[in-house]
This record gives C-alpha cells, sequence and structure tokens, in this order.
C-alpha cells in the first residue's frame, strides 16, 4: 500500500490510481486466478491436504487466500470478496469448519492478486484476524504449522498465535520477526516457559520487505521443534523438560490477540504485508508432512523456487 | 455505498468514551477499536491510540475529519476540515442506551485526528510512533 499520501488526496484516489487495476484488468486478473485454483486438484490440492494431514480428525486448519469462496467482507459471512481491494472481515479455513474474522471493520485486511497468487494485506497497524469463540487445543502436545507471508516493515510481528499472554506455558506463536532490534530473529516461534523459552530461526535477517516459508513442528512430549524458513532446515532444537499442552483461546491470524474467551490487543504486533496462507495441524507430525505443507504454501504463492528477499 | 478509509486517532485519556460510541454506533465491534498505543517513542508510554482502516461510510458524517497538505519544507498545513455531526452521534448513542455527555462529546471531537491519510503518514505528521512491545524472553 502507498505510503506517504498527504492530506487532499483521498486514499480511495491514490489505491485507484496506484494499486487497483482497471476493471477488465482486475477481471482478467480474477479468470486468471480462478483458473489456477481449479488446476489445483493434482498434488498438492486442498483435497490431498485434507485426505493427508486431517484425514484422522486432527484439530486445525487450512486458510488459502486464492479461495474467493471462503472471504467475506464482513464479519458474519454475508458480503462476499469480488475484487481486489474489497477488505476482509472473515476468512473460512478449508477444513474444521475454523473461521477467523473481525466484527471491528478498522481492523480488515485487503485482499488481492496478481492473478496467480493471492493475499491477505495486513496494514501492521490494528489489522487482525480472530475466532470469536475459543479454540480447544488443550488435548494436544504437538503441532504442524506453515505461513507463506512477505513482511514489509521491521520490528515484532506475529502471523499465527493462540494464548492468553505473552509468555503463558501454552502458548502457540509463529513470528515474521521476532525481536524489534538487531540482531532480528527470523522467523521464530514461542513456546515460552519452557527452555530454551524462545525458538529461533536465521537471526541477523534485517531486510524490511522479505519473503517468507515458514513452516515448524512441534513435539512438547518429546522437547524439540523444527523449523524451515524458505525450504532451508534450522538445526533441530531441543526443548529442554517435557512441556505442557496446548490450551483453549482465541487464535489469530495477522497479529497477536491474547485471551480465553475475550480478545485482548494488548500485545498486538501487527504483521505487515502480506499473508498468502496458513496451515495448522495439531497432531504429531512427520518430517514428509511438514514438506506437504511447505509445497503446498509455495504453490499457493507461486514460489516456484525459494523466495528471495 | 463502499466503505471508507480513515486513520482516526484519539488521546488515551479520550480512548475508553470513544470505544463506548463507537460500540453503541457500530455493534460489538466497535470496542475492538482504538488499542494501538502511540507515544512519541517506541519506549512509550502511550499518549494516543489508532485505529485505521476501511469503515462504514455513515463515520464520515459523524466524525469530525481533517485535511492536511504538506509544504516543500515538510510542514504540515490543515487546508479543510469537517465538524462532524455531534447531534447524530448523541442521537444514535441514546437509541442503543448510552447518553452521551454533549460537552464531552464536544472534547472529543476537538482533540480527535481523523484523516484519510496512510497511518504511518499521520503518525509522522502528530510526531508518534507504534509503542512496541517485547518479546525477548
Amino acid at each position: 500500500m502507498p505510503r506517504g499520501v498527504v492530506g487532499g488526496l483521498s486514499r480511495a484516489s491514490v489505491v485507484e490510481a496506484l494499486v487497483m487495476p482497471p476493471a477488465a484488468a482486475a477481471s482478467e486478473r480474477l479468470q486468471s486466478l480462478a483458473a489456477r485454483v481449479r488446476e489445483d486438484v493434482t498434488y498438492p490440492g486442498v483435497a490431498d491436504i485434507a485426505r493427508r494431514l486431517f484425514g484422522a480428525g486432527e484439530l486445525g486448519g487450512v486458510w488459502d487466500a486464492r479461495r474467493l469462496n471462503t472471504l467475506w467482507q464482513d464479519a458474519a459471512g454475508t458480503i462476499p470478496v469480488t475484487a481486489p481491494g474489497d477488505p476482509v472481515g472473515r476468512w473460512d479455513s478449508l477444513v474444521r469448519g475454523l473461521s477467523v474474522a473481525t466484527p471491528d471493520d478498522a481492523r480488515r485486511p485487503l485482499w488481492q492478486t496478481d492473478g496467480t497468487a493471492a493475499w491477505l494485506n495486513f496494514d501492521g497497524v490494528d489489522d487482525v484476524l480472530w475466532t470469536q469463540t475459543a479454540v480447544d487445543f488443550s488435548g494436544t502436545t504437538d503441532a504442524l504449522f506453515g505461513v507463506a507471508c512477505r513482511r514489509e516493515k521491521l520490528g515484532v510481528q506475529v502471523v499465527l498465535f493462540q494464548g492468553s499472554t505473552i509468555a503463558g506455558t501454552n502458548t502457540l506463536g509463529l513470528f515474521s520477526q521476532a525481536g524489534s532490534t538487531p540482531p532480528f530473529r527470523t522467523p521464530a516461534i514461542g513456546f515460552f516457559a519452557g527452555s530454551p523459552s524462545f525458538v529461533e530461526v536465521t537471526p541477523e535477517r534485517q531486510e524490511t520487505v522479505l519473503s517468507l516459508l515458514i513452516t515448524g513442528r512441534v513435539s512438547r512430549p518429546n522437547g524439540w521443534a523444527r523449523l524451515q524458513r524458505n525450504g532451508t532446515d534450522d538445526t533441530p532444537i531441543t526443548m529442554g523438560a517435557a512441556q505442557p499442552t496446548y490450551a483453549s483461546g482465541i487464535l489469530s491470524i495477522g497479529a497477536r490477540v491474547f485471551g480465553t474467551t475475550t480478545p485482548d490487543f494488548s500485545g498486538l504486533s501487527a504483521h505487515q504485508g502480506r499473508i498468502h496462507g496458513v496451515i495448522l495441524r495439531m497432531a504429531p507430525s512427520s518430517a514428509a508432512e511438514q514438506e506437504l505443507v511447505d509445497q503446498t504454501l509455495r504453490r499457493w504463492a507461486n514460489w516456484s523456487q525459494v523466495p528471495t528477499p | 455505498m463502499s466503505d471508507i478509509f480513515r486513520t482516526l486517532i484519539v488521546p488515551v485519556t479520550t480512548a475508553p468514551f470513544a470505544r463506548d460510541i463507537a460500540a453503541a454506533l457500530g455493534g460489538p465491534g466497535g470496542a475492538y477499536m482504538w488499542q494501538t498505543p502511540l507515544a512519541p517513542s517506541v519506549d512509550g508510554p502511550a499518549t494516543h491510540y489508532v485505529s485505521s482502516g476501511w469503515i462504514p461510510p455513515a463515520w464520515q458524517v459523524m466524525v469530525p475529519t481533517q485535511t492536511w497538505a504538506q509544504d516543500a519544507d515538510g510542514s504540515w498545513t490543515l487546508v479543510e476540515s469537517t465538524p462532524g455531526d455531534p447531534a447524530a452521534v448523541i442521537a444514535g448513542c441514546a437509541a442503543a442506551g448510552l447518553t452521551v455527555d454533549p460537552l464531552a462529546l464536544a472534547d472529543l471531537y476537538a482533540v480527535a485526528d481523523v484523516t484519510a491519510q496512510e497511518p504511518w503518514a499521520a503518525f509522522a505528521r502528530l510526531g508518534l510512533v507504534m509503542v512496541q512491545p517485547e518479546i525477548d524472553t
């Protein structure tokens, strides 16, 4: 989104001039995107994801920004997203019926597409979507997760979160940047109150704009985590003592919303930039399943090669 | 009508009042507005809260708005402002069961910074940055 817009120019006019394509071009992009989604019946299609990762009733969610039938302008899900630039008030998961939404209109990210990929553009100020009721992960000890995103600012930024506090022992956190001062830690996941209390991949990445394909597996009982950034393995992480289970609480995408039932925005740390898709599976997972998540997100973001900053 | 883009910044002291009004007029989501803290430095403490995004067009007439132009030397000049419609806000809140003190509303209108600027431009104009919560543990 353009920055530095001065008074006297409405944002709408700036968006129309600089970002929004002419109607015909927008229509062409939408048709191109729809064709690409239709092609997605082959590996690693969503049906494959649903069968291989969630076929045994595993908890979690799959959010694909290319699928307009999962995107709504309002939290109630009555006004569909139909064109680039539309605000997104609700994003439905392709599995398990899990939706994230915001009843606060000002917090809605904007949907965009280039005709092959699509994404939600978060403003880095207050945009966030969250489950309107608690999601119960209290019976789970393991997680497999991934996100394809593009970070467009420096500073602490959260792309996926569930937890009652910053340092809650049950916290599930995925950061597109985890430090506000050098050496930055990008990306990172939080265990908190464990040993180590915080886990990172590839510190000292200081690019403001950075495309990130982050995947990770966490096994709390076994005390380890495996993270990848843009397809590169991190050193296996040993957590030390066995950790507790995950928890029941609000799950948020695009920023950090604390809370078990009532949302608390005091630690927002909003992600600025794109989120193409998110996959979360709360179950013990293999390296092959992590690779499936990597390949799926890579396709959704149209990254045939490892993205570079 | 299509939604409109606004960056709305209010001082910390008025934020709870502004949230109550927004919740009364706009439903439960209004209570979640003005939660992102701003201050002269990233370390805080917060002096203002911001909400920024696409909001229903009815807000355009109800709240005061300002239009700023930046000179070549970087200074900002207020080139246009609209007063908002406090009577409509008071009536709308009353219909939702919230009694609004007209003087308190006038005070809020006097300090509210509401523009069509991108949030980062508005922050820079006001000399504010987002307070950055640390998560280093």
